[in-house]
C-alpha cells in the first residue's frame, strides 16, 4: 500500500513517465473515428444523376408543378437501373489532394453497375440496365493522403405484378390532333363499314422518382384461351423488337384488330392472348415484370346482325368499335361507329 | 442551319456506317506527328485504326473503352507506349459520333450501350487532363509545346463535337417529326401497302427512336456540362499565363468570343492560377469580376 501511494504520489520524479504512459495508452484508445472525422467532414460526394427522373418529365407533360426542382431530382440517391451519375468529391483543396490520384472503389453491389474510371474526379457510375433485381450500391473515394469518403445509392428495378395485380399504369396516348387522350392511329372511324379498332396505349414503369429511360422492355407470348382458338382467332405474333422506354418511364403497347366484316360469323366469339413483358437485353427477356390478357370479343351489335362490335381490353384499359354492314349504314349513324376508348 | 448540315451528313454516314464502309474521320482533328508509327500493327492503336477503316464504330468505341482502362495503367511509359496514347486520343477526338438513324427501317446497331461513344471521348478528355505533358516530352523528341498544343487541340475537338451534338429544341422538333413519321404510317397501312403488324412494328420503332434521340440529346448536355471544367482547368495548366493560346483552344472548341468569359468563370473561376485570363479582356468582352 504505502509502496503505490508512494509511486502514485505526484510529487515523486517516478509520477511523471507514469503519467505521460497513462496519458499516451489513454490516447491510444481513443476510437480513431474522432481523428477520421476531423479529416473528412467536410469531404462531401456529390451526385448529379444524368436524367430527371419521371415525375419531372410527367409533371412537364401535364402542365402541373413537379413534386421537386430539377436541382434537388439530379441530387437523388435513389436510382432506376440503366441511370448513370456523376460523382464528385468535394471539399478543401488541402484535404482532396492531388484530383488526379483520388481512386474510387465500388464497396458494395458491384452487380448493379461500374465506375467508367478508377482514377480522377468527377468519375462516371454507370447502372446496368439488365440487373433483374434492387439493391445497394456504395462508392468510396480515397485521396492521395488516404482519406475516405463513401456515398450509398439506392437502386431499384421496375415494380412486378404482385398477386396478378398489376404494378404498372396504363392509359391511352394522346391524338397529337386533339391533344386528347386516346388515339386511333390508324384511323379506322374513316370506314364506318369497315370492322376494325385501334388503339395506343402508354405503359408506365414505376416507381417514377426515378428514371428507367435506358431500359428496354420486350413482350412474350405465353399461350392462348381456348386453346386451339376459335375460328375467328388470329395467332399472336408479339413484335420480334423490344421496345424503349422514354423519359416518362412509358413504353407503348398498340392493341387493334383489322378483321374485315366478310370474315365476321357465327358470333359471338371471344378469345384471349396471354403475354408477358418484361425488360430485354435485345430479345432475351430478363426481369418479368407483368402478365397480361389480351382479350377480343367480336359481336353482333344488334340481333338482326346489322353491325359488328369489337371490344379487345388489356391492362384494365381498352377500346371498342361498331361497325355497321353497307346495308344498313346511314351518314346518321356514324356517331355509333366511332371509337370509344375505355 | 449548321444542325441542320450536321443531320443531312449524320443520316449520310448512317447509311454507309451499316454497310460497313469506312468512317469518316475530322479533318481538322491533326494527327500526331508519327506517321509510321501506325503502320506497326503490333501496337493496340492501330486496331482502332482497322475498326474504323471497316465502319465497325461500335467496335471501336467499345475497343477504345478497354484501351483507355489498360493504357491508364502503365506507368513510366516508354517511346512507343506514349505514341501509342497519342494515337489512340487521336481516333478517339477524330471518330465520328454514333449516327442518328434516319429511317424507321434502320434497326439501331448500337443497343447495348446507347451512349458509349459520348462517354469514350468524355474519358479521353479525363485521362488527357491527367497526363503530365513535360513527363511525355522527356520520353519523345518532341517539345512540350507541341503535345500540350496536340492534347489540347484533340479535347478541344472533342468537347466541340459533344457540345454541338446536343440540341435544345430537340422536344419540338420530335413532336413534330412524331406526327409525320405516324402520318405516313398511317397512310401506307391505310393503301394496304403493310399490314397491321407491320405497321405496329413501325408504330413501335418510331417511337423507340425519338427515345434513344431524347437520351442521347440528354447525354449529350450532361456530358458537355461536365467536360467544361475538366477542359478550362486543362488549358489553364498547358498554357499558364498565355491568355491567347487558352482563348484559342476555347474557341476551337466552339466557343464564340462572347460565351468565353461566362465560360470561365462556371468552370476555373476567378482564382490566382487564372487572374491572367481575366487581364484586358479588351473593350467588348470585359469579364466580369
Amino acid at each position: 500500500m504505502k509502496l503505490i501511494r508512494e509511486f502514485f504520489h505526484p510529487m515523486t520524479s517516478s509520477f511523471l513517465p507514469l503519467k505521460w504512459t497513462v496519458y499516451l495508452i489513454g490516447l491510444a484508445t481513443l476510437p480513431p473515428i474522432q481523428a477520421e472525422e476531423e479529416d473528412t467532414g467536410a469531404l462531401q460526394i456529390e451526385s448529379t444523376a444524368d436524367e430527371l427522373s419521371a415525375d419531372i418529365h410527367i409533371a412537364r407533360e401535364e402542365g402541373k408543378e413537379p413534386p421537386r426542382d430539377e436541382a434537388d431530382d439530379r441530387k437523388r440517391t435513389r436510382l432506376g437501373i440503366g441511370e448513370s451519375v456523376d460523382l464528385l468529391l468535394t471539399g478543401k483543396d488541402s484535404l482532396i489532394g492531388n484530383i488526379q490520384k483520388i481512386k474510387w472503389t465500388i464497396l458494395k453491389g458491384e452487380n448493379l453497375g461500374e465506375l467508367d474510371e478508377e482514377m480522377g474526379n468527377p468519375v462516371k457510375l454507370k447502372l446496368s440496365p439488365y440487373s433483374v433485381q434492387g439493391g445497394k450500391v456504395v462508392v468510396q473515394a480515397t485521396t492521395e493522403h488516404n482519406t475516405v469518403k463513401e456515398k450509398e445509392f439506392t437502386v431499384v428495378v421496375p415494380e412486378v405484378d404482385i398477386d396478378s395485380h398489376q404494378k404498372v399504369t396504363a392509359q391511352h396516348a394522346k391524338n397529337p390532333k386533339t391533344g386528347e387522350r386516346g388515339y386511333d392511329e390508324w384511323n379506322f372511324e374513316a370506314f364506318p363499314t369497315e370492322t376494325g379498332c385501334s388503339a395506343k396505349l402508354e405503359i408506365t414503369l414505376h416507381p417514377t422518382d426515378v428514371s428507367f429511360h435506358n431500359v428496354e422492355m420486350l413482350e412474350t407470348h405465353l399461350k392462348n384461351i381456348p386453346d386451339p382458338l376459335p375460328e375467328m382467332g388470329s395467332e399472336h405474333k408479339p413484335l420480334p423488337i423490344w421496345s424503349n422506354v422514354n423519359n416518362r418511364n412509358v413504353f407503348i403497347d398498340n392493341i387493334g384488330s383489322p378483321k374485315p366484316m366478310s370474315q365476321c360469323k357465327n358470333l359471338p366469339q371471344e378469345w384471349t392472348w396471354v403475354s408477358k413483358f418484361s425488360t430485354s437485353r435485345m430479345s432475351e427477356p430478363l426481369l418479368d415484370v407483368t402478365t397480361q390478357h389480351q382479350r377480343f370479343l367480336f359481336t353482333w351489335s344488334a340481333p338482326n346482325e346489322e353491325g359488328v362490335t369489337i371490344k379487345i381490353t388489356k391492362f384494365g384499359r381498352g377500346v371498342e368499335r361498331t361497325a355497321i354492314k353497307t346495308q344498313y349504314y346511314t351518314p346518321k349513324r356514324k356517331p355509333e361507329t366511332l371509337t370509344k376508348f375505355l | 442551319m449548321k444542325s441542320l448540315l450536321a443531320c443531312l451528313s449524320c443520316s449520310l454516314l448512317s447509311l454507309s456506317s451499316i454497310q460497313g464502309a469506312p468512317a469518316v474521320l475530322n479533318p481538322n482533328v491533326e494527327k500526331p506527328p508519327y506517321p509510321d508509327f501506325i503502320k506497326h500493327s503490333e501496337y493496340s492503336a492501330c486496331g482502332l485504326k482497322d475498326l474504323l477503316d471497316q465502319g465497325r464504330l461500335e467496335e471501336f468505341y467499345k475497343r477504345s473503352k478497354k484501351l483507355l482502362k489498360e493504357n491508364g495503367r502503365i506507368q513510366d511509359k516508354n517511346t512507343e507506349q506514349v505514341q501509342n496514347d497519342l494515337w489512340t486520343f487521336y481516333y478517339i477526338a477524330a471518330a465520328p459520333l454514333f449516327p442518328i438513324d434516319s429511317s424507321p427501317e434502320a434497326s439501331a446497331s448500337w443497343r447495348e450501350d446507347k451512349t458509349l461513344d459520348y462517354d469514350v471521348k468524355t474519358s479521353a478528355v479525363r485521362y488527357m487532363a491527367t497526363q503530365d505533358t513535360g513527363r511525355l516530352a522527356a520520353v519523345l523528341p518532341i517539345s512540350r509545346e507541341k503535345i500540350s498544343a496536340l492534347y489540347a487541340l484533340y479535347t478541344a475537338r472533342i468537347l466541340h463535337s459533344i457540345k454541338q451534338s446536343y440540341d435544345p429544341d430537340l422536344g419540338e422538333k420530335q413532336k413534330r417529326q412524331r406526327q409525320e413519321e405516324e402520318e405516313k404510317n398511317r397512310l401506307l397501312y391505310r393503301d394496304r401497302k403493310i399490314d397491321m403488324d407491320q405497321a405496329n412494328v413501325r408504330s413501335i420503332l418510331i417511337h423507340n427512336r425519338i427515345s434513344i434521340q431524347d437520351l442521347r440529346n440528354n447525354a449529350a448536355k450532361m456530358r458537355t456540362d461536365s467536360l467544361e471544367k475538366t477542359f478550362v482547368n486543362l488549358l489553364v495548366e498547358y498554357f499558364p499565363g498565355n491568355a491567347a493560346q487558352v482563348r484559342k483552344y476555347i474557341k476551337l472548341a466552339g466557343y464564340s468570343d462572347k460565351e468565353i468569359p461566362d465560360l470561365i468563370d462556371r468552370t476555373a473561376g476567378r482564382e490566382p492560377k487564372t487572374e491572367f485570363l481575366y487581364k484586358g479582356a479588351g473593350r467588348k468582352n470585359r469579364m466580369r469580376p
